[in-house]
């Protein structure tokens, strides 16, 4: 038998049946939800630890000590030694809250928190990157579009202005406190500000330069006193080694309320990525049992199909050869139908749900090969699977037998 | 070129068991027109199906060309049915997804030695002889009885083989098309080939060499007609 003839045959025996359109359709509806389960897993797992440079930050802890038994120094050493610490710094370099003059509009004065950053921090998307300057150079990284207030009537509007042309030029800044000192910042770079956490503008210096504005501006914030402890600010290299650090922690005598500094309780997070695999996986094998009872109760009339074929002469090899061709031809409409659902699963997902939801803002689902291979597998394995349980069935009925039911 | 020795056949019903066929011995020849007659349940279209290898006796010798056919292997059934059997079912056994010319043309896939032209030229030939080629892109299920069982026919003929199985083609046809497919029948027994038609009507008397009586799955008489 030729391949053409068996191709033709195999395409016209998959449209003709109705139970594969609906086989085709619940598959990859459920491989889609899969899919889907996982990309946002993996997005948001991805998420919580690419968050300092998108300042929506579950990496990033305050860690106290006993003055009475370590000093700063001694603090600062000891946790250098930790293997899951990517980062550590003084709580003075951490935030200043400043005010921006915009060169535009003189108008507008347009309030900024300014965040000490150490170097590989903040991802930009235009002009320069803070890690090429030297620790004291008064240079900044703002988000592209910067929002400023405005009142209308009685309410506070917000709007946005693009800072891109003000790239490479120097812009003043005033502490929100005091009217008569400027601090020039050269504007380097920008990033996306969809990568922005929440409606506040937060712009990236180094660490050094954060410190010497806090300990200028006030001082008195940070002065050593009796009974106040200033912690440290810590970054982990990753949120799954929160758990392992905070034990750490707690052996060596540091203290920290377990809180991230943007109050995000991982637990629950990965409670949540754990529900959503386990839904996954769900979906994933009742689909499997669903799809195999159906097929089942399909297999009556294909079995009839092919023993009239067998009637007429076509051996085992040529019958096993048009139900792969049927199969293949399932394998890649199911593909077809995966990516579209997929795509409009997580483009209403984003659109709806995740551009609206605080919690994640800037959050991007995106789908990671490993994903996609992972459906198509699971997709390969269904039908081999259906094939597998067809093929048995062909074997043990005879044909007279089959052409009854 | 058909022979049975002994063929017996009993169906298992729970603890019950049927004889449908009993001590059958027979020799079908080539270029012969066979009719097998009986009453309903005698045994016939089990007969039938022993003949054209779909059933497998309990007991005796089936020989297809001098070779015993309990002893071919899977593949070479296959073969012979491509190549020399043709089965006509008394319940037609269309593919209900394919139709007429689809049905039709079905067998011919396995052959490699026709061009893609030559199939189809057959194929029409075949519905043209059988006067079904006006429907040749009908499904079966907008057929009527006679008309499906002369899609079948055609399917049957169209491999041109050398033994012709047809059980009851004529049930479901009038009169004037009975003749008409009993005359395509003597025709292929006048050109060599062994042709066996299960029938209730007295009307194969008129055209088969010889007929088989069978009543309760034993052979009664064989009535060499001419
Ligand atoms: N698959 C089966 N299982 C059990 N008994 C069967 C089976 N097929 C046939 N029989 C029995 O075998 C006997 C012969 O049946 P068969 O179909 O050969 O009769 P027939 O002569 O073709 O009848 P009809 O003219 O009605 O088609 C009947 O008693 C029938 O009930
Ligand atoms: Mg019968």
């Amino acid at each position: 038998m030729k391949l053409i003839d068996m191709i033709k045959i195999g395409i016209k025996e998959f449209y003709k049946n109705k139970a594969n359109y609906f086989n085709t359709i619940f598959i990859s509806i459920a491989i889609s939800i899969v899919i889907f389960c996982l990309a946002f897993s993996n997005s948001l797992n991805n998420y919580w630890n690419q968050s300092v440079k998108k300042m929506v930050d579950y990496r990033t802890f305050f860690v106290y000590y006993d003055p009475n038994e370590k000093t700063e120094k001694e603090a600062l050493t000891e946790l250098q030694s930790y293997n899951t610490i990517e980062s550590i710094s003084p709580y003075t370099s951490y935030i200043i809250n400043m005010r921006m003059f915009e060169e535009l509009n003189n108008t507008t004065e347009i309030n900024l928190f300014l965040f000490g950053v150490p170097k590989n921090t903040v991802t930009i998307s235009n002009g320069n990157n803070i890690d090429n300057y030297n620790s004291s150079d008064k240079v900044m990284v703002c988000p592209e579009n910067i929002f400023y207030e405005y009142k209308k009537g009685n309410k506070t509007e917000k709007k946005e202005i693009n800072l891109n042309n003000l790239l490479g030029k120097q812009i003043s800044l005033k502490f929100i406190d005091d009217d008569n000192k400027i601090e020039n910042f050269k504007l380097i770079g920008t990033y996306d500000s969809s990568m922005r956490q929440g409606k506040e503008n937060f712009c990236y210096t180094n660490s050094d330069i954060v410190t010497n504005l806090n300990l200028y501006y006030q001082p008195e914030a940070f002065k050593e006193e009796e009974g106040i402890i200033y912690p440290l600010i810590v970054r982990l290299k990753s949120t799954d080694n929160i758990q392992e650090t905070l034990k750490k922690f707690e052996k060596d005598h540091f203290y920290t309320n377990g809180d991230p500094v943007v109050k995000i309780d991982t637990t629950i997070g990965n409670k949540i990525l754990n529900l959503i695999t386990l839904i996954s996986l769900l979906v994933g094998i009742i689909s499997i049992i669903v799809i195999i009872l159906i097929s089942i109760k399909n297999q009556y009339n294909q079995n009839k199909k092919y023993a009239i074929f067998k009637t007429i002469g076509y051996n085992r090899v040529d019958i096993i050869k048009l139900q792969c061709i049927e199969s293949f031809f399932c394998i890649l409409v199911t593909l077809v139908l995966i990516l579209i659902i997929t795509t409009f699963i997580i483009f209403v997902f984003q659109r709806y749900y995740v551009n609206h939801e605080e919690m994640l803002y800037g959050l991007k689902l995106i789908i990671s090969k490993f994903n996609i291979v992972l459906g198509i597998s699971f997709c390969i394995i269904i039908n081999i699977l259906l094939a597998l349980i067809r093929n048995n069935k062909v074997k043990k009925n005879n044909i007279m037998e089959e052409l009854k039911s | 070129m058909i022979e049975l020795i002994n063929i017996q056949k009993k169906y298992l019903l729970g603890n019950k068991s049927i004889n449908a066929l009993n001590d059958i011995s027979i020799k079908f020849e080539e270029g012969k027109l066979y009719g097998i007659m009986g009453e309903s349940g005698s045994g016939k279209s089990t007969l039938m199906q022993i003949i054209g290898l779909l059933i497998k006796p309990t007991s005796g010798i089936l020989k297809i060309d001098g070779h015993k056919t309990s002893k071919l292997s899977e593949k070479n059934i296959a073969n012979l049915r491509k190549e020399k059997l043709a089965y006509i079912f008394q319940s037609f056994n269309l593919i209900p997804t394919m139709n007429v010319t689809e049905n039709v043309i079905l067998p011919l896939y396995t052959n490699r030695n026709l061009t893609k032209k030559e199939k189809i030229e057959r194929v029409n030939n075949l519905l043209n002889s059988l006067g079904i080629e006006n429907r040749n892109k009908h499904y079966p299920n907008q057929l009527s009885g006679g008309e499906q069982q002369r899609v079948a026919i055609a399917r049957a003929l169209c491999n041109n083989p050398d033994i012709i199985l047809a059980d009851e083609p004529t049930a479901s046809l009038d009169k004037e098309n009975s003749i008409k497919i009993l005359s395509i029948f003597k025709k292929l027994s006048n050109q060599k080939k062994c042709v066996i038609v299960i029938c209730h009507d007295d009307i194969i008397k008129d055209y088969a060499d010889e007929i088989i009586y069978l009543k309760n799955g034993r052979m009664e008489i064989i009535d060499e007609i001419n």
